[in-house]
């Protein structure tokens, strides 16, 4: 991993050379490092296996450009990007990658201005989880599966299972999967239009586990967030087997022969139909990930593929749900100090009592939608100027993931 | 010397550094089952356009390292390590190797260390814990060279710019209804190297060039269709201005791909909403249709680590293996007219000579005449299958660790006439083109949408729907399968996503037009 401090002196070496060329009207010079450390898991009780099966990671750094170049044809703007090079000479090759790609986007307005809201969030990250080792790592890893093994072991609900079909539990099929997954980021940014480098450093982890009982079709799961590398216990892995041993079936004390399985009811299978039915924090988030956020952005809008178009302001759900967006908590996994434009995250409250009252955005998509898109009153169903001048629609999402340094929402 | 850019070329050079290297290295340290590297570089270019405005374009380039070791003292595991280099790294690069190997080799041995521990700790479940083993292969040297008719790299990146906008512009102004267009196109050039401790070193380099077209259409009601699609091959960019016509390919050039896709939209928004049959009705499928049918239920539960449970927390588990005790190999699972391989040797997205670990690729049968036969598997895998290699561990990328994966995997093709196919239905419906698949964790069951649903009457196609889809039990599905045609066609899959961190995968899919029973799914408003 690089430090902050040396990717803010990239950025600022690149700002102070990026000012010296007549061509260039405006840039934002981005550099990053991140480092991804994943353990897999696959246990099985009744085929071979590893145990933790893969300690592996990820690692990359390097600088990204966003700069308009003034042209014969217009202004151009255009991206370049150069991997594992933080020095001048990285600088002026991510610099003619961009200026070679440049296009006459006539849907750009600027790139990201000063807003008025103020970043809240600094140095809220582990430094030992930023900087964790292998043998911290891989042994966390262990622990994390001791947990959901020793579950298996010590549960007197598995014994019985196990009894009731005249099989060990070994021969019941356990099987655990998931992995611990340790992500550390640093980031600086600085632009013509904010010359002041900002950096922001960031590291979680996150355990997310399945556990089987294969005998009895059973399934559990757990998932934890970390933000502290001395908080990662094995109680995530106690809690996968527990939750799969759970979901094999009940024992009732009220066994009147005495004799454990005499009293087990296994759980029934529902028949398709109409149920009112209660979602649990996984299912509410897979949700909320993959049906809903995505239709919540402004590029969404702009594609008119949302199912809210034209109902900015309106009741789109039950007045039973509010949903927001928090990047600047620090007890949230996602935190982060600042977006990869730069801007301060904040809190964006995008539901309120089932109605929809903001989106999330990039410096780009919002100034489209402002300034370029005829029909984005419609879109929206609302004025966008208005809804900026009541803070809303603001650039507190734009971020990077897996875009080779690319803005996205 | 500072090499300016990262080049295809540069393969050359670095990979008898990384031979060298992983020699010194296996020959220093004790207790490695296998040691190896894969180097990726990629180089290549792209353009976008969104609405007939230009929305970025570049040429860039890519190199990465992958090193595994499996080793241990009294148990063997396996470590891994990937990084993202760049032109400033080659003139260290073999030291770069040294580090990458001797932090898998420390991470396995630690690893190892752990197992060992829980072994005897875990009582009778450390009875499965194993010794990470590796099946053997034979072991090659080999240099395998990419096809094409026009070289990624001599195409000047104003005209991959210019084809993306002036097509997208075109889109434009073809239909009122047409309220939303883009255009994406790559062509680029992939040198993968792979060298191991026993001796393999395989150099293999592909061509790839593709287009994708997403359009949004809505007719006045508010009736919203939104659809894309990709052609794409391992080829170059005569794939975009000629599109492809061989014995397994049917695309038109890109600018008539996107606009055919475009009118599709529009004539849909027209349609009405397919309806739901409550019972199972003869469904005629396209081969397009199909080839996402046998990625999603023959692929996916034939790849060993799912059989072997290693995907239950993520892409699931398959419906064909339950344990070693109580499996479905060997016996029937469909029609005698159900047949189903993978094969690495058909040309396009899923082509390759070697894996991602130096096993010659070779066609492995998964349904013959309806009879569960094999899976697609690794070393490992194979290893503890007790069964042979056959070249199916593939990693998306230089920097992450392989998976097992599709590389072409079909429907063979039958004798039946695709008309003939549909005349043979007294009432029933005609799929065309595939869409949105959602399939059961195990994938004994499925439900896919089609871009286009026909009903058939009398052995007539008559009234389009839009919306509709199938599903099906998997098993009562397969043994359905009454009539398959000789109309056999591959199709790029340009995003298949398995693993963590998860890789999004090309790979091939494909069969011929189909037919078979299952209740039919309707569109939202029906």
């Amino acid at each position: 991993m690089k430090t902050k401090e040396t990717l803010a002196h990239c950025v600022y070496e690149a700002l102070k050379y990026i000012k010296t060329l007549a061509d260039v009207k405006e840039a934002e010079v981005f550099a990053s490092s991140n480092l991804q450390n994943v353990a897999r898991f696959n246990f099985t009780s009744h085929i071979l296996s590893n145990g933790v099966e893969e300690p592996k990671s990820k690692e990359d750094f390097g600088i990204g450009i966003q700069a308009v170049f003034a042209t014969s044809e217009g202004l151009k703007t255009g991206f370049g990007s150069e991997s594992n090079n933080l020095t001048l000479d990285g600088v002026k090759i991510a610099l003619a990658k961009a200026r070679e790609g440049a296009v006459l986007d006539a849907e750009f307005v600027s790139l990201p201005r000063p807003i008025a809201a103020q970043r809240t969030l600094f140095n809220y990250h582990d430094p030992e989880l930023m900087n964790i080792q292998d043998e911290q790592f891989i042994d966390a890893s262990w622990k994390i599966l001791d947990g959901a093994v020793h579950e298996c072991l010590n549960s007197p609900a598995l014994a019985k299972l196990a009894a009731r079909a005249k099989k060990s539990i070994h021969r019941l099929g356990l099987i655990v999967g998931g992995d611990l997954t340790v992500v550390n980021e640093a980031v600086a940014i600085a632009s013509t239009a904010l010359p002041e480098v900002k950096t922001d450093e960031s590291a979680f982890a996150t355990v997310s586990l399945t556990a089987m009982v294969e005998e009895f079709n059973a399934k559990g799961s757990s998932s934890v967030c970390y933000r502290s590398l001395r908080d990662i216990s094995d109680e995530a892995g106690k809690e996968v087997s527990r939750n799969a041993i759970a979901a094999c079936g009940i024992f009732t004390e009220s066994d009147g022969g005495g004799r454990a399985g005499e009293d087990f009811r296994e759980p029934a299978t529902i028949e398709s139909g109409s149920y009112p039915v209660i979602f649990g924090p996984q299912p509410l988030s897979e949700f909320i990930t993959n049906l809903i956020l995505p239709a919540l952005t402004t590029s969404s809008f702009y594609g008119m593929e949302s199912p809210f178009m034209g109902k900015f302001g309106e009741k789109i759900c039950s007045p039973e749900i509010s949903l927001y967006d928090d990047a600047a908590n620090p007890a949230y996994v996602g935190a982060k100090g600042i977006t990869c434009e730069g801007l301060p995250t904040q809190k964006t409250h995008l539901i309120i009592n089932g109605v929809l009252t903001d989106l999330l955005s990039s410096w780009y998509e919002t100034q489209r939608l402002a300034e370029k898109d005829p029909d984005a009153r419609a879109k929206l169903g609302k004025d966008p100027k208005e809804l900026l001048a009541e803070g809303k629609l603001l650039p507190a999402s734009g971020f990077r993931f897996n875009r080779r340094g690319r803005t996205g929402v | 010397m500072t090499n300016k850019e990262i080049t295809i070329e540069l393969g050359d050079r670095l990979k008898p550094e990384t031979e060298s290297v992983l020699r010194d290295f296996t020959r220093n340290r004790h207790g490695i089952r296998i040691a190896d590297a894969r180097i990726n570089i990629s180089v290549g270019k792209g353009a976008s356009a969104q609405n007939g405005t230009p929305k970025g374009s570049g040429r860039d380039y890519s190199l990465e390292l992958h090193t595994r070791v499996i080793a241990g003292e009294r148990m063997h595991a396996a470590g891994y390590f990937g990084i993202s280099l760049g032109p400033t790294d080659v003139p260290n690069f073999s030291e770069i190797v040294r580090s990458a190997l001797e932090k898998s080799y420390e991470r396995a041995m630690h690893c190892a260390k752990n197992k060992f521990t829980r072994k005897s700790a875990w009582g009778e479940l450390g009875k499965t814990l194993w010794s990470t083993d590796i099946a053997s292969i034979p072991v090659h040297q080999n240099t395998v060279p990419a096809e094409f008719s026009v070289w990624p790299l001599d195409v000047p990146l104003e005209a991959v710019t210019d084809t993306a906008h002036e097509i997208s512009k075109e889109l434009k102004t073809l239909d009122r209804r047409l309220k939303q267009n883009f255009i994406g196109i790559a062509t680029w050039v992939e040198r993968e190297l792979y060298v191991s401790s026993e001796g393999a070193s395989i150099d293999q380099t592909f061509c790839y060039t593709q287009g994708m077209a997403y359009v949004v259409a809505v007719s006045d009601g508010g009736v919203t269709q939104e659809h894309y699609d990709y052609l794409g091959h391992q080829r170059g960019w005569e794939v975009i201005e000629n599109g492809i016509r061989d014995e397994f390919f049917r695309f038109p050039n890109l600018r008539q791909f996107s606009l055919d896709l475009a009118r599709d939209a529009c004539v849909l928004t027209a349609c009405p909403p397919c309806p739901w049959t409550e019972k199972p009705v003869p469904v005629v499928t396209d081969p397009h249709f199909n080839a996402l049918k046998v990625h999603e239920i023959v692929g996916h539960p034939t790849e060993l680590d799912r059989i072997l449970k290693m995907e239950t927390a993520y892409a699931g588990r398959s419906w064909l293996f339950k344990s070693p005790d109580e499996n479905l190999i060997g016996k029937r699972i469909g029609s005698s007219l159900v047949n189903a391989f993978s094969d690495p040797s058909l040309p396009g997205y899923g082509h390759y000579a070697y894996d991602h670990e130096g096993t010659p690729a070779r066609r492995v049968w998964h349904v013959k005449k309806g009879i569960l036969v094999g899976f697609m598997n690794s070393r490992q895998t194979s290893a503890i299958m007790q069964d042979e290699p056959n070249g199916h561990w593939k990693a998306n990328g230089g920097q992450v660790v392989p998976l097992i994966r599709m590389s072409n995997t079909v429907f063979e093709k039958g004798t039946s006439e695709p008309e003939d196919i549909i005349k043979d239905v007294d009432h029933g419906y005609y799929l065309v083109g595939h869409r949105t698949p959602s399939i059961a964790e195990s994938r004994e069951n499925f439900r896919i949408t089609a871009r286009k649903v026909y009903e058939i009457t009398d052995g007539k196609i008559g009234q389009m729907y839009r919306d509709g889809g199938i599903m099906a039990d998997t098993y009562d599905y397969f043994m359905s399968v009454d009539a398959v045609g000789d109309d056999f066609r591959l199709f790029p899959i340009p995003n298949c996503g398995k693993g963590q961190p998860m890789q999004t995968k090309r790979l091939g899919n494909g069969g011929p037009t189909m037919r078979a029973y299952a209740k039919l799914t309707g569109g939202a408003n029906s």
